[in-house]
């Protein structure tokens, strides 16, 4: 069987899915391939953190972006997306801790975001349950917040369909081809051909191996990262908690549901694709979060997993063109593509139809210099 | 099983009620309260392994981690869909098996750490 579309999109996590759903809106026919079903990579394992304190230029204003887009979410999708604006407490130990903080906030502020550093005390206010012990302080943004990665998935890929799009899940992209340096068409595990000018190469981690089937290579790199949630117990807190220390956590309490869902950057890293869990996570997370909020040692844990980070080498998305003429890229999200995507989406969606996204993507292009790292990975 | 018997029994096991009666909702995950009736408006909506819909109704994440309704839902699944029971993939069981609290897991490595130094 052969079909036809404006943009084939690889890859049903919440990169394809926002961008698919924006294609869709400004008129292209989609069909979006997904080769399990949709949030089964990283989308599904991700805890929903939503914050704009980054120090790069384009994230931050990538972040500003997609913050408006999530404010207003649940009324352009139909259904809640759970979002709260919560905020993000980012917490300082020591002084050169305090000092970089100082040196982003500085950044941040100069694109209006309302961020500022608050005293140990404030932090306490804001986190009642805080241990104050050794804290400095703490960068807070009121304005970050969480959302539900599965609402915000299925709700972009229920706007595909309702937009006269098509989601075909369990049907994994084999091959793609090329005439004369342009794409023509994917070809699918079914055998199925469908043509495209554009194809949007969104497949997460895998994103190498898609790249490959055209010859561009995309360095996204996968390492594991676990997770935990609790049994839903009252409202104690609204932010997510960052401890940034080597062996600190971030958790944030679920909103809507009363949950307590939080991981650690593991060091060292731990590379590869694998997702089984550890013994180490399950004492040690627990550990770093009842030393910060002790009065959280009663609340149960219901259970852990793991899931894997596409990291491009300086830890900023990997979004925009490449050499193939119609081949596109949008991946090594680097631990935040749940947060980036709505805006990512939109842009990307601007690029493909356009030529010219509202925020220009140059700086996540894949040939760029990549010595420059995001400080607030 | 026969059309005629998957007709008169749902998957909970319990017998419909005569038509003309208005049927009960049946709650088939009580920790995340799914029903029946959205598990089966799910599977039709084309989520139709364990674990979509796990990611749409939350069946399975409770308190309970799907040990009350899993295997009814494979059930549903296979009367929506024919795939059988037996066949289908049960979501990964994730640890801790049975909820613990924060502070004892926390605690654990300490004792671990702390048998080790007295060694
Ligand atoms: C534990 C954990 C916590 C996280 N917390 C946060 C957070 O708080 N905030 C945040 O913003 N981000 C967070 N993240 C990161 C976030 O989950 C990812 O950055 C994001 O989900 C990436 O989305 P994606 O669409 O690029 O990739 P994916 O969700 O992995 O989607 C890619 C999809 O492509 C499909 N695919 C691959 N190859 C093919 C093929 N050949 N044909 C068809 N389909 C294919 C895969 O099956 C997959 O579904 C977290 C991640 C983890 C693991
Ligand atoms: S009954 Fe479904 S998770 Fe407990």
């Amino acid at each position: 069987m052969s079909k036809t579309a404006d943009t084939v999109v690889i890859g049903g996590g919440i990169i394809g899915a926002a961008t698919g759903y924006y294609l869709a809106k400004m008129g292209h026919k989609v069909v979006l391939l997904e080769r399990d079903f949709p949030c089964s990579g990283s989308t599904g394992r991700c805890i929903g953190g939503i914050r704009a304190q980054f120090t790069h230029d384009l994230s931050i204003r990538v972040m500003l972006e997609s913050i408006r887009i999530f404010s207003k979410l649940g009324d352009e999708l139909g259904q809640s997306v759970e979002w709260h604006q919560g905020g993000y407490l980012f917490l300082a130990f020591d002084l050169e801790r305090k000092k970089a903080f100082l040196d982003a906030i500085r950044i941040q502020q100069g694109y209006g975001l309302n961020v500022e550093f608050i005293s140990a005390d404030k932090c306490g206010q804001i986190v009642p349950g805080l241990d104050q012990e050794g804290l400095v302080g703490g960068a807070y943004c009121p304005t970050d917040g969480q959302a539900d990665p599965f609402k915000v998935t299925y709700g972009y890929l229920a706007g595909i369909k309702r937009l006269g799009g098509e989601v075909l899940v369990r049907t994994e992209v084999k091959q793609v081809r090329v005439r004369r340096g342009r794409v023509v068409s994917v070809v699918t595990d079914k055998g199925d051909e469908i043509f495209a000018p554009n194809i949007l190469n969104a497949a997460g981690c895998w994103a190498d191996d898609v790249g490959k089937m055209v010859g561009v290579e995309i360095p996204v790199k996968a390492d594991r990262h676990e997770s935990l949630v609790t049994e839903s117990v009252e409202r104690l807190f609204d932010p997510m908690l960052v401890d940034y220390r080597s062996d600190g956590c971030y958790f944030v309490q679920h909103i809507g549901t009363g949950h307590f869902i939080g991981c650690y950057t593991p060091v060292p890293l731990v590379p590869g694709l694998q997702i089984d869990s550890s013994d180490e996570f399950i004492t040690e997370m627990p550990r770093r979060m009842v030393r910060l909020v002790p009065k959280l040692g009663g609340v149960k844990v219901l259970r852990q997993w793991a899931g894997s980070y596409g990291m491009s080498p300086d830890g900023s998305p990997l979004c925009g063109k490449t050499p193939v003429d119609g081949f596109y890229v949008a991946s090594g999200m680097s631990g935040h593509g749940f947060m980036f995507g709505p805006a990512i989406g939109k842009l990307m969606a601007e690029l493909i139809v356009s030529g010219e996204p509202s925020l220009p993507l140059d700086q996540f292009a894949l040939d760029r210099d990549f010595s420059k790292a995001e400080a607030m990975k | 099983m026969s059309k005629k018997s998957s007709r008169a029994r749902n998957a909970t096991g319990v017998k419909r009620p005569a038509s003309g009666v208005k049927r009960p909702v049946t709650t088939v995950c009580r920790c995340e309260e799914a029903t029946e009736q959205e598990i089966r408006q799910a599977i039709r909506a084309g989520h139709h392994s364990l674990e979509e819909i796990k990611r749409v109704l939350r069946t399975g994440m409770g308190h309970c981690q799907g040990r009350g309704c899993l295997r009814i839902i494979a059930r549903i699944v296979q009367e929506e869909t024919g795939i059988p029971a037996s066949e289908q993939k049960m979501p990964m069981p994730r640890p801790p098996l049975k909820p613990l609290p924060l502070g004892m897991l926390g605690r654990w490595q300490d004792d671990e750490r702390g048998t080790m130094n007295d060694e």
